[in-house]
C-alpha cells in the first residue's frame, strides 16, 4: 500500500517533466496522439545557439539567483539569530510579522513595492530586483535558521568562551559548522525562489532585465509550446542541479546529517 | 593566596542575589561553595569566570586584579553541570579547542592530548564524536577540555548532577585525585552535603546570598557558627544550660568543659549520642532513613535525636540511657544564638 502510493505520487510528479522533454523534441505532440511524432532538434538549436536572449538570460537568471541565496542566507542567519539571542523593542512585533510577504499575494505585494522602487529609483536594476527577490525568500531563511539557533544553548557558547574564545572565532568555530545543514538549505530554497520568479522580476526589472523565467513565458502565452519547453527543460536542469551540488557538499562537509537535531 | 574575591554584589534587577561575598582560596586547595538551588553559587562562577559582570567588588588572581578582564582572557578552567562538549568536532579536537585558540603548536597540542587523555583514562575514544560517548565519559572530555590549557583556577557548577549516584562518588574521586596530583586549585558548586564533606579542604556555606561558613567540612558540620548553618547540615540537637566552673549543667547531665562561664547552648549531631542500657530516657518517635534510624528522645523540655543502625528498632515508648561525647563538644553562647 504504502510503496503504491509512494509510486503514484513519484509519477505525478515526474510525468508533467517527461511531457516537456518530449515537447522539446518534438514538433508535433496533440491531444489524440499517445506518443508525439517528428523528431526535431531544431527547438534545441533555436533555444541554444540562435536565440540571442538565451545565454545572456541564462546568466541574468544565475547572478539573481546566487546573489539572492547569499544574501538571503546572511539576512536569515542575522535576524534569526537576533530573534533568538537577544532582547530588543519590537522584538514580539517582528517575530508576528516577518512571514508577511508569504500571505499578501503577489500582485498586490510588488506593485506596492514596485512604487517604492520607483521612488529609491531602483526601478530596472539588478539591486532592485534582488530586493524584490529577498522579501520573498528572507521569511524561509529566518524560519529555517530559526530552530538551530534555538539548538544551539547559550552554554555550549559560554563554554567556548571561557576556552578563551572570542565572538570571531566562536561563529567560525562553533556557530557556523553547527548550523551549515541550514545554510545550504536556506541558500537552495532563496536560489530556487529567485530562479523561479517570474512577476516580480517582470515588473521590478521593467522588461529590460530578461531571466530565464521571463524569456520563457512569453512562448508558453503565445502557445510556442516547443521552444518554450526547451527552455523550461533546460530551466528544471538547473534547479536540480544546484540541489544536488547542495547536497553532495552538505553530504560531504558532514559527518552527520545534523548534530543539532538527534 | 591564589584567588580572592572581595565584596561582590550582584543583583538582577531588584532581586539582590549575592551580597558582600567574601572568599579566598590558596594555591592547591579545593573550597566546595554549598548551597540550596537558588542561592546564587552558580553566580559566583560565573562571576568569577567574567561570564557575569558583578555590581561591586574585586576578583583577584594571584594578586592581579582580572575584575575587568573579557571572559576570554581570564584563562579559567569552567566545567559546567552538562559537558557541553561541541557536537561536531571529536573528543581529540574538543580537548584541543582551547589550545588552538590560543594559539599553541600542533605538536606541543597533541602531546598535551596524549597527557590528558591518560590522566582521565579515556584512552581509546579520541576519534569519537560526543553523541557515541556515555555521559560519565563525556564529563571526563569535558574536564580534560578545561585543563588543558592550563588554567589558574578550575570551576566546577554541580558537574556531576546528571550522573548517577555511582558513576558520582568515581568522578569524585578521580578529581580528587587529579586536583592533589596537579595541585590544582579548585572552587566546586554543588548543593549535596556529602559531595561537598568527602571532596573538599574548606567549604563556603552559601546562605540568603551571603557566606555564612566558612571553614573545614569537620568543623562546618560539627562546629557551625549558626543555627542556620547548623540546620542546614543536617539534623541537630540543642541543649540549654549554664556553664559553671569547668562543667556545663543542663537537664539531661553534665559535662566537663573548658569555656567561658554564663548561659550556653550546647550542640550535638545526632550520631554523637549512643544509646546504652539505662532508664533515663524514653523514646517519642522514630523515623527511619535507609540504613539509619533517629530517634526523638523527649527529656524535660529538651528534645534530643539519636541516631543509630535501622538493623534493629527499638519500640517508642521504650525507656533507654544515653551516652554523650565527652570532648571536644560545640557550645554557642545564649546570645550568640541566631
Amino acid at each position: 500500500m504504502k510503496k503504491i502510493f509512494l509510486v503514484l505520487i513519484a509519477i505525478t510528479i515526474t510525468l508533467p517533466i517527461v511531457f516537456i522533454l518530449l515537447l522539446s523534441l518534438f514538433s508535433y505532440y496533440r491531444f489524440p496522439l499517445l506518443f508525439p511524432k517528428d523528431f526535431t532538434t531544431e527547438f534545441w538549436k533555436t533555444a541554444l545557439l540562435k536565440n540571442p536572449m538565451f545565454i545572456p538570460s541564462l546568466l541574468n537568471s544565475l547572478i539573481l539567483a546566487i546573489c539572492n541565496g547569499f544574501l538571503s542566507t546572511l539576512v536569515g542567519i542575522m535576524t534569526a539569530r537576533a530573534l533568538v539571542r537577544h532582547n530588543f523593542k519590537g522584538k514580539s512585533f517582528i517575530k508576528t510579522i516577518y512571514t508577511i510577504p508569504l500571505f499578501i499575494p503577489s500582485i498586490a505585494l510588488f506593485l506596492g513595492v514596485h512604487t517604492v522602487m520607483i521612488r529609491l529609483r531602483l526601478i530596472n536594476s539588478y539591486i532592485g530586483i534582488i530586493l524584490a527577490h529577498m522579501i520573498i525568500s528572507i521569511p524561509y531563511a529566518v524560519s529555517i535558521f530559526i530552530p538551530f539557533f534555538q539548538g544551539i544553548s547559550l552554554d555550549i557558547e559560554d563554554a567556548a568562551k571561557v576556552l578563551g574564545c572570542r565572538t570571531i572565532g566562536l561563529y567560525k568555530r562553533i556557530i557556523i559548522p553547527l548550523i551549515v545543514p541550514g545554510i545550504f538549505l536556506s541558500f537552495s530554497i532563496s536560489f530556487l525562489i529567485s530562479f523561479t520568479e517570474y512577476f516580480s522580476t517582470f515588473i521590478i526589472g521593467g522588461g529590460r532585465v530578461v531571466t530565464l523565467a521571463t524569456l520563457m513565458y512569453p512562448y508558453i502565452n503565445n502557445f510556442d509550446l516547443g521552444n518554450g519547453a526547451t527552455l523550461g527543460v533546460i530551466f528544471i536542469g538547473t534547479n536540480l542541479l544546484v540541489f544536488f551540488i547542495a547536497e553532495y557538499i552538505s553530504r560531504k562537509k558532514l559527518k552527520t546529517d545534523s548534530y543539532l537535531f538527534e | 593566596m591564589k584567588i580572592q574575591l572581595q565584596g561582590i554584589t550582584k543583583a538582577y534587577g531588584k532581586d539582590k542575589v549575592l551580597n558582600n561575598i567574601n572568599l579566598q582560596v590558596k594555591e592547591g586547595k579545593f573550597l566546595s561553595i554549598l548551597g540550596s538551588s537558588g542561592a546564587g553559587k552558580s553566580t559566583i562562577l560565573k562571576i568569577i569566570s567574567g561570564l557575569v559582570s558583578q555590581d561591586n567588588g574585586r576578583i583577584k588572581i594571584d594578586g592581579l586584579d582580572i575584575s575587568n578582564y573579557p571572559v576570554e582572557k581570564r584563562n579559567i578552567g569552567y566545567i559546567f553541570q552538562s559537558p557541553l562538549l561541541f557536537p561536531h568536532m571529536t573528543v581529540e579536537e574538543n580537548i584541543a579547542f582551547g589550545l588552538q585558540v590560543k594559539k599553541w603548536d600542533s605538536q606541543s597540542i597533541a602531546k598535551r592530548i596524549c597527557e590528558l587523555v591518560k590522566l582521565l583514562q579515556i584512552e581509546g575514544l579520541e576519534k569519537r564524536l560526543p553523541s557515541m560517548i556515555s555521559g560519565g565519559q563525556q564529563q571526563r572530555v569535558a574536564i580534560a577540555r578545561a585543563l588543558a590549557p592550563k588554567p589558574n583556577i578550575l570551576l566546577m557548577d554541580e558537574p556531576f548532577s546528571s550522573l548517577d549516584s555511582k558513576l558520582r562518588e568515581e568522578m569524585g574521586e578521580l578529581v580528587k585525585e587529579i586536583q592533589e596530583k596537579l595541585n590544582l586549585t579548585i572552587i566546586f558548586v554543588t548543593h549535596d552535603k556529602n559531595e561537598s564533606l568527602t571532596l573538599s579542604h574548606e567549604i563556603a556555606i552559601l546562605l540568603d546570598g551571603g557566606i555564612a561558613q566558612i571553614d573545614t567540612p569537620k568543623n562546618v558540620y560539627y562546629k557551625p557558627n549558626s543555627k542556620k548553618v547548623a540546620e542546614f547540615m543536617g539534623q541537630c540537637s540543642y541543649i540549654t544550660g549554664k556553664i559553671e566552673g569547668n562543667t556545663f549543667h543542663s537537664s539531661i547531665g553534665k559535662f566537663k568543659v573548658t569555656g567561658v562561664e554564663g548561659e550556653a547552648i550546647l550542640f550535638l549531631r545526632p550520631e554523637q549520642i549512643k544509646i546504652c542500657e539505662g532508664d533515663t530516657f524514653k523514646i517519642e518517635s522514630y523515623k527511619i532513613i535507609g540504613r539509619q534510624v533517629i530517634y526523638t528522645i523527649k527529656s524535660e523540655n529538651t528534645y534530643l535525636l539519636v541516631e543509630d543502625s535501622a538493623h534493629d528498632i527499638l519500640p517508642v515508648g521504650k525507656t533507654i540511657g544515653l551516652t554523650f561525647p565527652n570532648k571536644d563538644l560545640h557550645f554557642w553562647k545564649r546570645h550568640q544564638q541566631i
